[in-house]
């Protein structure tokens, strides 16, 4: 519904009054012909009186009544002005921030970008922390962060496209990307499920994450990140990148396996380094999801495989202990989960109580309480140190799950049941596609030209291409 | 959903086959079977935890009627899965140990690298019953005292049950059992019992053993004495070849001096007649060796598996008693351990 605007200064306000009732809505009448509106709760003062009001005041005083839109129009000390032409895009920029010059006798209206700093200001990252590196991370405001972009790719095919998503929020949510690399056709269908998205507001990325990706598998198929350097490097691969006001966070797309595996930091360390601790965060990877279901297989069905000093001990540990042994790593498990919960959850200062008594709950007391043995615990700490290697909370609950199916699989069926979660696990990797790249690759199907800088890393003077999954502009080095 | 529920419903129809505690389990390491007026005795020693053993016996008139009557006085489920050892009256390896093999390879539970041993004037159970002195329990006790008198004097020689079986099932095969006993308290390991078909016929005795494995490419290292010099073998290869139905034995032996009580130059002419002595003491070792092998009909070399292979025709029953065979050796000391010089010459010299 759009209503055209008035000409009279004095309706307009009216109106005005009438769609915002609200205490911080200010109007201003300089005089007859000329008055301005601002919200002052996301308006700044200072701009408003040190540019707008001077121009003004500078500008009706040499010009006629005639002409008056026009000049103050091109006299306005502040960069940005935007014509108004309906009561819809009035109350947009208004809440945006700006302020809204009227004057009598002009359907449009003139729309200044006063706007007040609202956000935090850049800050190191904290979740993806890294010893080397940069150490800025994105903040809530859309413009600073597509700014840090810009500060690091000077290139002109760098394409923003910008949408206006939530019916409500009217939330600006930017995609990224390089025309000359990047895909195309997964920008078209991006851009397709995004134009489509009629919801009444987005508060967080995760909401377009769930509209742009219909598998609901457990395993994230984008990547979430929260570094600007991150997301630069995805960007000269030829991904993706989606980018919301309000949220410090962005996504990039397609995600891999094998990109949950890397860090920001493997870029920054010598590549032979890199490549050990890359190739321990995927040893984690499994140790993570199997040791549990490996240790109740063993224990409960297939002791023949243990070395008879280890299951004497194993037995000593457990006489005391009443219930079965599945059951004693479920409880510690869901211990387990729980403290780290709370542990997000907690304010950093009650944090340290926190670890005190989970330490003493796991560690001491529930081994002396007879509930659990001490290998349960070992096994579990194993696991739950492993699966902290990885810093996306969502892969970190995939493995969660998977681990349990795992789990319940091997205290049914022992080693035979392990067997077959783990053709489970496996066909459904290699049945995932991320916008149609498969989910393992560069190993399923085997890819030679980007196994270089998968767990083995090569330096970075001998990488010479793109993933050719995402690109057909595959040359990065030339020779 | 359907799936799920389908899956979980397949995971519930195993019944949690095979599903054991591990406090459930009472872990049978050893076995040992006597038999005395056609009773089977065993007994079973238990591991209850890495420190203690227990040893519970049963008897019957065959092994499985023996076994339940053990299995009866345990308050857990047996479980043979670690089962190491087996030791087994020399007396029943005499009468025929078909019996108890027979009944071991049926067993399902069981794996197949049992190692078995013979015990001599003694009561299975009395060595069970023996406190260990250095390791934690009674099976590896057992072994290791095997492993090591085998490392450092190569007289006994570890015989598993997969391989017993093997050469029982194959022609021109004898097994050979390691035999054990008990000397003032301890367990000792004996010598080398050797077997014609199932029945126990014979010993070797300590040296013969050696030589035994030495032809066996089994021996690790050995001291062999000549006339007060005392050579330690620390390699040794053999060969047994058939050529024209003549046995070619060759043995290739490396070692040092280790101790001497006699005057020696160390000169070439010295050492050659050292390697000269040694490789006639083996020769003559070796040939004592077959004709013992040949006396108890024991075929424990495997010469009649040679001739089998090559051309079975020519395997008869009794092809042990006309084999002609020829033995070479060759040898050499390659120095006199760390020193240069014997200590006798050094007095020598200062005074």
């Amino acid at each position: 519904m759009v209503i055209t605007l008035n000409k009279n200064i004095n309706i307009v306000f009216n109106d005005i009054k009438k769609i915002c009732k609200s205490p911080d809505l200010n109007i201003r009448i300089i005089n007859d012909n000329i008055g301005y509106i601002f919200l002052e709760s996301v308006s700044s003062d200072d701009k408003i009186s040190n540019f707008l009001v001077k121009s003004i005041l500078n500008t009706i005083n040499h010009t006629s009544k005639f002409n008056l839109y026009k000049k103050i129009k091109n006299n306005f000390l502040n960069s940005k002005v935007v014509v108004i032409k309906s009561y819809k895009d009035l109350y947009y920029y208004l809440t945006c921030g700006y302020t809204i010059v009227v004057i009598n006798g002009y359907k449009n209206k003139l729309a200044i970008e006063t706007r007040e700093n609202l956000d935090r200001g850049i800050t190191e990252p904290t979740v993806e922390t890294t010893i080397k590196g940069p150490k800025d991370s994105f903040c809530e405001n859309i413009n600073k962060n597509i700014g840090l972009i810009r500060k690091r790719i000077k290139d002109s095919n760098l394409s923003i496209k910008q949408y206006i998503v939530g019916r409500r929020t009217k939330t600006s949510v930017n995609i990224l990307y390089i025309k000359d690399i990047a895909n195309y056709n997964i920008v078209k269908s991006i851009d397709r499920k995004i134009n489509s998205i009629d919801i009444d507001g987005i508060i967080d990325i995760n909401y377009i994450k769930d509209f742009i990706i219909e598998n609901s598998s457990t395993f994230p198929l984008v990547i979430n990140t929260e570094r600007p350097d991150v997301c630069t490097s995805h960007l000269l691969e030829g991904k993706i990148i989606i980018m919301m006001d309000n949220c410090p966070n962005a996504i990039i797309i397609p995600g891999l396996l094998i990109n949950f595996i890397h860090s920001a930091e493997d870029n920054y360390s010598k590549s032979i380094n890199s490549s050990i601790t890359r190739f321990l965060r995927f040893l984690a990877l499994i140790i993570t999801i199997t040791t549990p279901a490996l240790y109740i297989a063993i224990t409960t069905f297939n002791q023949e495989i243990l070395p008879d000093t280890l299951l004497l001990s194993l037995i000593t540990q457990r006489l005391k202990v009443p219930f079965p042994n599945s059951l004693s790593i479920f409880i510690l498990m869901i211990t387990f989960e729980i403290l780290r919960e709370s542990d997000i959850r907690l304010p950093s200062q009650m944090g340290t109580s926190i670890s005190v008594v989970g330490a003493l709950v796991l560690g001491e007391a529930a081994v002396s309480a007879g509930l659990v043995s001490p290998m349960a615990v070992i096994v579990i700490a194993i696991t739950s140190i492993t699966g902290l290697l990885f810093v996306d909370p969502d892969i970190i609950n995939a493995f969660r799950i998977w681990r349990i199916i795992f789990l319940i699989f091997s205290s049914f069926m022992g080693i035979i049941g392990f067997v077959c979660a783990g053709i489970l696990f496996i066909t459904k990797l290699c049945s995932l596609e991320a916008f149609g790249v498969p989910y393992l690759e560069p190993y399923s199907p085997f890819n030679k030209s980007i196994f270089n800088d998968s767990i083995i890393t090569k330096p970075r003077n001998k990488l010479f291409t793109r993933e050719n999954y995402i690109t057909k502009n595959i040359r990065r080095l030339k020779k | 959903m359907k799936k799920l529920i389908l899956i979980f419903i397949i995971l519930l129809l195993t019944g949690c086959m095979n599903y054991n505690e591990l406090n459930n389990l009472a872990i049978i390491t050893t076995i040992g079977i006597d038999k005395d007026n056609d009773n089977y005795n065993v007994s079973f020693l238990v591991s209850t935890d890495t420190e203690s053993n227990i040893v519970i016996k049963g008897n019957g008139k065959n092994i499985s009627l023996s076994f339940d009557d053990a299995i009866k006085k345990l308050s857990k489920n047996a479980y043979f899965g670690h089962l190491k050892l087996i030791l087994i009256d020399s007396k029943i390896a005499k009468e025929g140990i078909t019996d108890v093999i027979d009944f071991l390879i049926r067993n399902y539970e069981t794996i197949k690298k049992i190692r078995l041993v013979l015990v001599e004037d003694a009561k299975t159970s009395d060595i069970l019953n023996i406190p260990i002195k250095l390791d934690n329990f009674s099976s590896n006790n057992i072994l290791n005292i095997l492993s090591s008198s085998n490392k450092r004097l190569s007289n006994s020689h570890d015989v598993l049950l997969s391989d017993f079986v093997y050469k029982i099932i194959n022609y021109g095969y004898d097994n050979v059992l390691p035999v054990i006993t008990i000397n003032n308290g301890d367990i000792e390991v004996k010598n080398i019992g050797i077997f014609n078909n199932d029945k126990l016929v014979g010993y070797l005795d300590e040296y013969l053993s050696v030589i035994f494995n030495i032809l066996t490419n089994n021996a690790n290292s050995f001291n062999i004495n000549l006339d007060g010099i005392m050579i330690k073998i620390d390699s040794s290869k053999s060969s047994i070849k058939l050529k024209d139905s003549t046995y070619h034995f060759y043995v290739d032996i490396k070692g040092f001096i280790i101790e001497s009580n006699k005057k020696l130059e160390y000169t070439n002419e010295d050492m050659s007649n050292i390697n000269k002595l040694l490789k006639e003491k083996i020769k003559y070792s070796v040939d004592n060796l077959i004709n013992y092998s040949i006396l108890s009909n024991s075929d424990i070399l495997g010469l009649g598996n040679l001739l089998y292979r090559k051309d079975f025709y020519l395997y008869k029953k009794d092809y042990l008693k006309s084999i002609n065979y020829e033995i070479n050796i060759s040898s050499s000391i390659q120095n006199q351990g760390a020193l240069e010089k014997s200590l006798k010459d050094v007095i020598d010299e200062k005074n």
